[in-house]
C-alpha cells in the first residue's frame, strides 16, 4: 500500500527536528554538552582516580601570560592564538631522589622558574640562583627546556631551544648554569632529546614551525586562515648531533629538508626493533610524518605506510609512543582538535599491527580515545595502578579580549572553516577578517582523564577533581613528586599559572618505578624496559621523557601492577648500546634504579 | 535516440535527462577528488554508500509501492546521485558513515512524503541536514581542498548547470543568488561584515552544488516560474539569517526549513505526474 502523507508532513518533520535539537541541549551555542568522551555515573563511580591541585601549598607557583613578539595591533588582536607556549621539564637536578621542576615563560617580564623538591613536601625557586631564570632575551624567547648530560661530566645541563638561536646552560662544579650558542638557529615549537646515531652523546631533534626568522617581525597567521599544505609558513625540521662534549653539530639531511611543516610534538619509539630510535612528528596544517632511522646515518619516510595521512588531522599535536593496551606492541597517540559541534579532527590512536611490520591501525573512535576539546597533550599512566593504563589530556581555547565567557562568544572555527570554502583569488587578507577580540576559537573542553575499563577510555574528569580547572593549558609532565608510586601531573598554561595535580588516588594496586641509568648515574635515554606480569600481560616502555609535546616528563619509568606482580620478579632492559641484561629479585612498590652493566643501584 | 533540443546562450544542445547530467558532475567531482584533490574517501566508504543506496532503492520502493512505473534504471540513477552527492559534500571518518546517509535519504524519499504521495526533501539535502543535526560529532567539518578551487566549480557550472536548465529550474538559483548579493551584502555590511566574507563562501563548490544540484531538485521545488524566483530568495533569506547565526551547512538547513513549507507556501510543488511518468517510462 503506497505511503501517503497530509499537507502538515513537512512542518511535522521539521518540528520533530526541532523538538529532537531542543531536547539534546543543540540549538545552544557550540553544542558544549555534546561530549563523547564523558562517561557515564556508572563507570564513573568505579574509577578511584582522584587529583588535588595543589600549586600554592607546595610553592610550585608559575606564572604565565600571553606573548608573542609581533606587537603590532593586528598580532595583539590575536594574541590569544599566536602567543608562545610555556614549557615544563622535569629531573632530578640536585641528585637527591626527588624530581625538580623547569617551567620556561616566553614573555620576557616573567622569568624562568627552578623548583628544588624538598621531599615532596615543599618546593624552593633557584632559577636566578643558579642563572637559569633566562631574563636576558639577546637569543630570543625559550621555546623548551630539556635536562640531559649533553658533556659527560655527570651533571645535568640544561638545552633551551628558543625562538631564535638554541643555547645549551651547563651546569658548574658549584651548581650554577652557565649558557652557550649551540650554532643553530630556528622556531621550534617542540625539541626532543634522544641518541640518533647511537655514539653515546646527546643530540636534538628539533620539531621546527615557523618559517620566519624573526618572530617580531611576523604574524605567523596565514597558516590559521589558509588551507593545509602550504610549505611558505612551516619549516623544515633539524637533527642537531651532539659530539660529547656540549657541542654539536647539524645532520645534513635531505628528507627533513623536503618536509616544511609546522611540527608540534616529536617522539621517539624504535619501531623496527634495529637498535636505532625512530621518529614519529605531529603536525600542524602539515599531514604528520614517521621516519625510520636509516642507522644513524640518515632517515627514510615511511609515513604513508606506517599512520597513512588519509586519517591525519587538521591541527595535530602530541606524539606519545605506549603500549597502551599492554599487547606488547607500542602504539602511538597523536591530538587532534575536536571541537563540537562538529568534529574539527580526531584524536588518533595507531595501534601497532604486529611486530613484522611497521604498520599502525587508526583505532581511537574504537577505544572511545577520539575527542576531548581542543587537545593540545596528553600522557599515558596507570594513575590508579589497576593495570591499565590511563591518559590525561590538555586542552587549550583561545578567546579574544572582548570575550566575557567564551561559551557565549562566536566562534572563530566556523569564519575559518568559511574562509577555507572561499575560491582562492577571493582568499580573505587579514583586513577582511571580522575582528578577533570579539570570538572566541576551538571549542573548550575542560582536561580529560581517560580512565581505561574493558577497553574503553572514560572521561572521569569530573570525578577526579580535574574539571573545575579550565585555564588555556598546553602541556603537561608526568612527575611523581613525593615518591608515593602515584603519578602527578604538571600542566602549564597560556594565560595563567601552572596547575599541579597531585595524584592522590585511593588504590592500593601494586607498582614498580624504574630508573634505567648509565655507569655516570645519567639517564639512559632510549632504553628499552620490558617484563612481563603475573597474569600473563606484557609491559614495555622506552625511557624518552621528551616525548608528548612540549615538555619533559619524569625519567623514571612507572608501571602500574593491579594485584598482579612481577612475573619472576624480573625486569629486562635493551640498554640503547645493544646490550641486553636481567635484573632479578626486583622489588615492587617502590622506586630500583638499574645501572647500565652494574646491576641494582 | 534524442530528438529535443535545449537552447543554452544561442547554442541548441540535445536535451537529455536532466539526472544524466548531474550523473556526469557528482561522478567527474568524486573523481577530480578522489584524483587531483587529495579528497579524503575510502574504497570502502564509496563502495559500501553505493551498494546501500542501490539496495534501499529496490528495498524500499517494493516496500512503499512508491512510483512503481519508474523502472530500474530510475532508481539506480536516483541512488547514484544520492550517494555521490553526500560523499561530495560532507567528510568523514567511518567506513559505513556514507552508506548510513544513503539509506537515510532515500527512506526519506519513500516515506516522508506529502498529501499527494510525493517525497518533500531532496534526499541529498536530508541525509546531509540529517548529519548536521542528528549526527555532527561523526562529521569532518574542514572543507576538502577541492572546495575553493576553480576547476570543480567550472565542472559544476557546467555540468549540473545543464541540469538546472534542462530541468528548467535555473530561476531558484538565480533569485538565491541574486538576494544574497542584493540582500546579503549590504546586510552583512551593516553588520560589520567585509564583503568577500559575506560574498566568498557563497561561490564555493558546496554552494554551488546546493544552488544546481540540491535546490533545484524538480520533485521538491515549485514549478511555476514566479514561485521558483520567490523560493529561491526565500532560502536565501533563511540562509543568511542561519549564516550569521553560525549554523553549519546553512544553505542545506535553509532548503530544508523552506521544503518543511512548502505544501504551505508553494501551490504545486514538484512535477505533476504525468511528467512523472514520462521519466518512469523513459528507463
Amino acid at each position: 500500500m503506497p505511503i501517503k502523507g497530509s499537507k502538515y508532513t513537512g512542518i511535522a518533520v521539521g518540528g520533530a527536528l526541532l523538538v529532537f535539537l531542543a531536547v539534546n541541549n543543540r540549538l545552544s551555542e557550540h553544542g558544549y554538552d555534546v561530549y563523547p568522551a564523558k562517561a557515564p555515573d556508572s563507570i564513573s563511580e568505579l574509577s578511584p582516580v582522584h587529583f588535588t591541585e595543589s600549586a600554592q601549598q607546595l610553592g610550585l607557583v608559575a606564572p604565565n601570560r600571553f606573548y608573542y613578539p609581533n606587537t603590532s595591533p593586528k598580532a595583539k588582536q590575536y594574541e590569544p592564538l599566536l602567543s608562545l607556549s610555556p614549557s615544563v621539564s622535569v629531573a632530578d637536578v640536585n641528585g637527591d631522589g626527588f624530581m625538580d621542576v623547569y617551567v620556561t615563560a616566553p614573555a620576557p617580564d616573567i622569568p624562568n622558574k627552578l623548583f628544588i623538591n624538598h621531599g615532596g613536601k615543599s618546593f624552593e625557586e633557584v632559577a636566578a640562583k643558579v642563572g637559569l631564570d633566562d631574563t636576558d632575551r639577546t637569543y630570543k624567547e625559550p621555546s623548551m627546556a630539556y635536562w640531559g648530560d649533553f658533556n659527560h661530566d655527570g651533571k645535568l645541563d640544561v638545552f633551551m631551544a628558543r625562538y631564535g638561536c638554541h643555547t645549551l646552560h651547563t651546569q658548574q662544579a658549584d651548581g650554577t648554569f652557565k649558557a652557550a650558542l649551540v650554532g643553530y638557529c630556528s622556531q621550534p615549537w617542540s625539541i626532543n632529546v634522544f641518541d640518533f646515531n647511537r655514539d653515546g652523546n646527546l643530540d636534538v631533534f628539533f620539531g621546527n614551525y615557523y618559517h620566519a626568522e624573526d618572530l617580531s617581525k611576523y604574524v605567523a597567521l596565514e597558516h590559521i586562515f589558509t588551507r593545509a599544505g602550504l610549505p611558505k609558513t612551516g619549516s623544515a625540521n633539524a637533527i642537531l648531533l651532539g659530539k660529547g662534549d656540549g657541542t654539536f653539530g647539524l645532520l645534513d639531511d635531505g628528507v627533513l629538508k623536503d618536509y616544511p611543516d609546522h611540527t608540534a610534538a616529536v617522539g621517539f619509539s624504535d619501531v623496527n626493533m634495529d637498535g636505532y630510535p625512530d621518529i614519529a612528528v605531529s603536525n600542524d596544517y602539515n599531514p604528520d610524518r614517521m621516519y625510520l632511522n636509516q642507522g644513524g646515518k640518515t632517515l627514510k619516510e615511511v609515513t604513508e605506510q606506517s599512520i597513512p595521512s588519509d586519517k591525519h588531522g587538521f591541527n595535530d599535536m602530541n606524539a606519545e609512543f605506549v603500549d597502551f593496551d599492554m599487547d606488547g606492541l607500542i602504539d602511538l597517540f597523536v591530538t587532534g582538535g575536536f571541537g563540537p559541534p562538529i568534529s574539527v579532527s580526531d584524536n588518533l590512536l595507531w595501534k601497532r599491527k604486529s611486530n613484522d611490520s611497521t604498520e599502525y591501525e587508526e583505532v581511537a573512535r574504537k577505544w572511545n580515545a577520539h575527542g576531548c576539546g581542543s587537545a593540545w597533550t596528553a600522557k599515558f599512566s596507570d594513575f590508579d595502578n589497576n593495570g591499565d593504563l590511563d591518559f590525561f589530556i590538555i586542552n587549550g581555547q583561545g578567546y579574544g579580549a572582548n570575550v566575557k565567557d567564551p561559551k557565549d562568544a562566536k566562534s572563530y572555527n566556523y569564519v575559518r572553516n568559511e574562509i577555507r570554502s572561499t575560491p582562492g583569488s577571493l582568499r580573505y587578507t587579514l583586513d577582511s577578517m571580522p575582528d578577533f577580540s570579539n570570538y572566541e576559537m576551538w571549542a573548550f573542553q575542560h582536561s580529560c582523564v581517560m580512565w581505561q575499563k574493558d577497553g574503553q577510555f572514560y572521561d572521569v574528569a569530573q570525578k577526579a577533581g580535574v574539571a573545575d580547572y579550565t585555564e588555556d593549558g598546553r602541556s603537561l609532565a608526568l612527575v611523581d613528586l613525593n615518591n608515593d608510586g602515584k603519578q602527578d601531573v604538571l600542566v602549564v598554561n597560556m594565560n595563567a599559572p601552572m596547575y599541579v595535580f597531585i595524584n592522590d588516588s585511593k588504590t592500593d594496586g601494586n607498582w614498580v618505578g624504574i630508573s634505567a641509568i648509565w655507569e655516570d648515574g645519567t639517564v639512559a635515554t632510549g632504553a628499552r624496559l620490558m617484563a612481563k606480569r603475573t597474569d600473563g600481560k606484557p609491559l614495555v616502555r622506552e625511557v624518552f621523557p621528551g616525548n608528548g609535546h612540549h615538555s619533559q616528563n619524569d625519567p623514571r619509568i612507572h608501571f602500574g601492577l593491579g594485584k598482579a606482580k612481577l612475573a619472576d620478579d624480573e625486569i629486562a632492559v635493551l640498554w640503547p648500546d645493544g646490550t641486553m641484561e636481567r635484573f632479578t629479585h626486583q622489588p615492587m612498590n617502590t622506586y630500583v634504579t638499574l645501572v647500565h652493566g652494574k646491576g641494582v643501584k | 535516440m534524442i530528438t529535443q533540443t535545449v537552447n543554452v546562450l544561442g547554442l541548441k544542445l540535445p536535451k537529455i535527462d536532466p539526472r544524466w547530467w548531474l550523473i556526469i558532475n557528482h561522478i567527474t567531482l568524486v573523481s577530480l577528488g578522489l584524483i587531483a584533490y587529495d579528497m579524503r574517501r575510502s574504497a570502502v566508504q564509496v563502495g559500501f554508500a553505493f551498494a546501500c543506496g542501490i539496495l534501499s532503492e529496490i528495498l524500499f520502493s517494493a516496500v512503499t509501492r512508491k512510483q512503481v512505473f519508474f523502472s530500474i534504471r530510475d532508481r539506480l540513477m536516483s541512488a547514484t546521485i544520492l550517494c555521490s552527492a553526500t560523499i561530495i559534500l560532507v567528510r568523514a571518518e567511518d567506513w559505513w558513515f556514507y552508506g548510513l546517509m544513503a539509506v537515510i535519504g532515500v527512506a526519506s524519499k519513500y516515506l516522508l512524503v506529502n498529501d499527494k504521495g510525493r517525497h518533500l526533501f531532496n534526499p541529498t539535502n536530508f541525509a546531509v541536514v540529517f548529519a548536521v543535526m542528528v549526527m555532527p560529532l561523526y562529521l569532518q567539518f574542514r572543507p576538502d581542498t577541492f572546495s575553493a578551487s576553480w576547476v570543480p566549480m567550472a565542472v559544476i557550472l557546467c555540468f549540473a548547470g545543464m541540469a538546472t536548465i534542462t530541468a528548467k529550474s535555473w530561476r531558484a538559483p538565480l533569485a538565491y543568488m541574486g538576494t544574497i548579493f542584493l540582500v546579503g551584502l549590504p546586510l552583512g555590511m551593516m553588520l560589520g561584515y567585509h564583503p568577500v566574507r559575506v560574498i566568498g563562501p557563497e561561490i564555493s563548490v558546496t554552494t554551488l552544488l546546493f544552488c544546481l544540484a540540491a535546490m533545484t531538485d524538480p520533485q521538491t521545488s515549485p514549478r511555476a516560474p514566479k514561485q521558483q524566483l520567490l523560493y529561491g530568495s526565500l532560502i536565501a533569506l533563511v540562509a543568511l539569517f542561519l549564516r550569521y547565526n553560525e549554523v553549519y551547512y546553512h544553505q542545506f538547513v535553509a532548503l530544508f526549513v523552506v521544503t518543511c513549507l512548502n505544501s504551505v507556501l508553494f501551490s504545486s510543488p514538484g512535477l505533476p505526474p504525468q511528467q512523472q511518468q514520462q521519466i518512469g517510462t523513459k528507463g
